[in-house]
Order: C-alpha cells, then structure tokens, then sequence
C-alpha cells in the first residue's frame, strides 16, 4: 500500500532560492556567513545542519538537540512548524515509526550547495542578463550548429 | 573604428553626455515654474480629470514631449539602477571559495590585481563581476570539463575584462541604452561594444595560450541553443568565432535600419523641442490656477480614484506582458 505521509506534497519545483522581487530577507540575512541560512533562515538552517548531523532524527531529536546550548529554549512546534517546511521544499524525506515520523535529510550539505549554486548562477543570467557582468560565452548562446562544430573539431585536433 | 571598444564606449558616452545637456537645456527654457505646472497637467490629466485633460490641449506639444520624454528617461534610469542592486544581491547569496590563481595559470603574473573564485556549481560558466575591483568567478562544473590549457585560456580572458573593469563600463553602458530607449540605436552601439571587448579578451587569451584552448573553453561554456532565432546576436555570435580563425573577418553591421530610422526621427524631435522652446506664462494662467486652488470643482477623491484606476491599469498590462511576453521583450 502506498504511504500516505512518505512522500513530499505532489510536484513542486524544488528550488532553494526563491526570493520575490521585493526581498524582504533582513541584511543579517542575506549576509549571514552561512550560505544555507542565506535563503533558508537561520533557525531552519539550524534544523538541517542537526539533521546533516544525526542523519536520521524525529522532531524531538532535533529539539534537543537544538536546544542543548539555548538559554531560550524552543518549543516542540516551533520544531514541528521548521521541520515540516523544510520537508515540504523537498529538503527532508521522512517516514512514519510508530506514532511519530522519522526524517532524514533528502540531500548532504555539498549537494545543496551545488544546487543551490546552479540555481542562483542561471537565475543571475537569465533574469539580469548582464548589466554589469562580463560573461565568458556571453551571447554564444545563438550560435548557429556549423560554428559549433567548428569549434568541437578545433578541440579536438 | 569601429572596432575598437575604447572609442565604440566613448561614443556611446558622448551621444548620452550630449543627450542630457539637450534635455536640460531645453527644460532651463522652461523654468520651474512652467515645468511644474506641465507635472501637475500632466498628472492630473493622467487621474482622467476631465478638467486637466482639456487644460492639456493648451499646453505646447513640444514642452509636453519633452517633459514626458525626460520623465521617461529618468524612470528608466531608476529601474537600470535597482535592477543591478537585484542583481548584486543575488551575487552576494552565491557561495564562493577563493583560490589561488597559480593553482590554474603557470605564469603567475596572469593573476594581475583580480581575485579568483570559485562556485560548486555544475553548471560550466566562468565571469567576471565587482564594479571597483572585479572579481573571477569559475564554477567547479566549467574546471572539470576543461584541460589545464583551456583553465588558463578562461582565466587569462577574463582577467582581461578585469583590468579593464569591465563590469562597471557594462553597468554604464546598459543604464546609458536602458535611460535612452527612445533612441534604440544606442543599443546596437552597446551590442558592438560588447562584441568588440570580447574580440579583445580572445585575442588576449590566445596570445598567452593557444587558439585551440580557447576554442575548447568556448565550446564547454556554451549554453544549448535555447534562444534560437535571434537574428541578430546570431550574427554577432558566429563574428565572435570567425575571428577565432580568421583575423580579418567581417563584423556584421554595425547598425540595424529599423533602429536607425527610429532614433533619427526621435532626434529630430528633440531638436524641434529644443530649438522652438515653449514660452509659456503659468503664473498667469488662470484656469490651471482655479483647479489647483479649488478641488472641490472635480473632487479630490475622484481624481485620487482615476489616479489609482490608472496605476493598477498599466501595472496590470506590465505584468500581463512579463508574465506572458517572455523575459526577452526588449523595446524595439
């Protein structure tokens, strides 16, 4: 049978970096020195360095685990609201074990970078073209099949 | 001559340099006082106000234009602006590791004053940014595809651009062609530009290496063939690569007809407006006077209510257009 809660809500594009044309992100932010706090938030960027971490924790795990050196601790749906979205941007995979889910991180912190780096590297020429940018391909793109090949057979020789 | 992107750039500055002058000489014939009272025509007339749109008719047609033009032209300028604040912080976002540049040039003196970055991506890009002191960035994607010679070929390239500052010339020259759309042949100047700047970087990266790792960095970076169709950067592209083999290749032309009759008419205009300035009285003139004085005779919240209708009317068709239209919408 199939499982009903396993599988992340129906096809979304999983992007990492969506940020409306008014960003509304703080400085702090933007700035932060983590790079997956950059677009995931500081606290969701907590939730998936414990995951990377652990590899395989419930909600609880990760509360503890998060609240191990806070003054101020964390309540248990702040986890459950920060777990889930992750979750729901295709970040986390998770599984049900007894009356609880299980989750794991879908990909490792390298891999998210990557993503995360290819995302933003084709939205910087797509949306922006290049106002201030020097490109080494810049406008190869129309290149038309014969200089193509030129250039391939070039290579090769 | 016009291969050259020193002079190609500073003729584009001089055309925007004499533009502006233009637009300001021709608005100082106006005054403040004639200036502001065409703005508050022309605002009012754009809320629907009956009132305004006829006191429209009296006002020159020249002064009208050229009001509206630099009106145009600055929020043009606006939008070139934010769109590189946009884009600067998307580049922050990007997470970069430095390296040395020896580490992919053997002569180290091909590291310059330009820092070298690296991005794990798997996408093959390589470009050069930062407005004051540029900076190389290559993904780990681009390395990885290429021999240690065609490394070398990318990086002497773009370091190329950056002594040269590249990304700051580009910066000026789109908001230059963004702020002046109403004279689209500055377009065909900024695309030569940035033709002639890469013919430059080429010859600069072949002569530190060879043509052949140029051509197989080239060949790795290029993108699949998504925008097919456009004519004209199609030719600009195959330019790129005859140079490649054959110095003395032909350039395609440097300007398009259609750009060309545009602009000519759009400065035939401006030398219309600037030669017959508009003599124009506001203080006197009384009708303008009673509707600025006396809401009441159209209603402020009527006029607020068109303004807003407006507003939301274009805001929509813009959107309508983005959503629609593509991101390769460009004026004319």
């Amino acid at each position: 049978m199939k499982d009903r809660y396993g599988q992340a809500p129906a096809p979304h594009t999983p992007t990492i970096a969506r940020v409306s044309p008014f960003d509304r992100r703080t400085r702090r932010q933007r700035e932060s020195a983590d790079p997956v706090a950059r677009y995931l938030g500081g606290l969701q960027a907590e939730v998936m360095t414990a995951l990377w971490q652990t590899n395989d924790a419930t909600v609880r795990d990760v509360l503890d685990q998060l609240n191990r050196r806070r003054k101020q601790k964390l309540a248990y749906t702040t986890v459950l609201t920060l777990v889930s979205r992750l979750w729901t941007r295709g970040l986390l995979t998770r599984e049900p074990d007894g009356r609880v889910f299980r989750y794991r991180p879908a990909k490792s912190r390298d891999e998210l970078l990557a993503e995360l780096s290819d995302e933003l590297i084709d939205r910087l020429f797509t949306d922006f073209g290049e106002i201030a940018v020097a490109q080494l391909g810049t406008r190869l793109e129309a290149l038309d099949a014969k200089h193509r090949q030129a250039l391939r057979q070039t290579r090769k020789k | 001559m016009s291969e050259r992107p020193g002079i190609v750039f500073g003729s584009l500055l001089a055309i925007a340099a004499t533009l502006s002058t233009l637009l300001l000489i021709g608005l100082d014939t106006l005054g403040a006082g004639g200036l502001a009272s065409i703005l508050i025509t022309l605002l009012g007339a754009f809320s629907a106000c009956v009132f305004f749109l006829v006191q429209l008719r009296a006002v020159p047609l020249e002064s009208l234009a050229l009001v509206a033009l630099t009106s145009l032209s600055a929020v043009a300028l606006l939008r070139a602006l934010l769109r590189f604040r946009r884009q600067q912080r998307l580049l922050v976002g990007i997470p970069l590791e430095r390296i040395e540049v020896s580490a992919l040039v053997r002569p180290a003196q091909a590291s310059g004053t330009s820092d070298l970055y690296l991005a794990h991506a798997t996408r093959p890009a390589a470009f050069c940014v930062g407005l004051l002191h540029p900076r190389l960035v290559v993904t780990s994607g681009l390395l990885n595809r290429l021999t240690a010679d065609e490394q070398a070929a990318v990086i002497w390239h773009e370091t190329q651009h950056a002594r040269l500052r590249e990304p700051l010339r580009c910066l000026i020259a789109e908001t230059i062609t963004t702020a002046f759309f109403w004279l689209p042949t500055l377009r065909d100047l900024s695309e030569r530009y940035r033709l002639t700047r890469e013919l430059d970087a080429d010859q600069v990266a072949i002569a530190h290496t060879s043509r052949r790792a140029l051509a197989g960095a080239l060949h790795e970076v290029i993108a699949e063939p998504a925008y097919a169709g456009t004519i004209g950067l199609a030719d600009a592209a195959s330019a790129r690569i005859d140079r490649l083999f054959d110095p003395s290749a032909k350039l395609p032309p440097l300007f398009s007809r259609l750009r060309l009759t545009v602009s000519v008419a759009s400065i035939g205009i401006l030398a219309l407006v600037v030669a017959l300035p508009a003599q124009l009285s506001f203080g006197e003139n009384a009708p303008l006077n009673t509707m600025l004085t006396s809401t009441s005779l159209h209603g402020l919240p009527g006029m607020t209510l068109g303004f807003a209708l407006n507003t939301a009317l274009i805001t929509g068709i813009a959107l309508a257009a983005r959503r629609f239209g593509g991101r390769r919408i460009r004026m004319i």
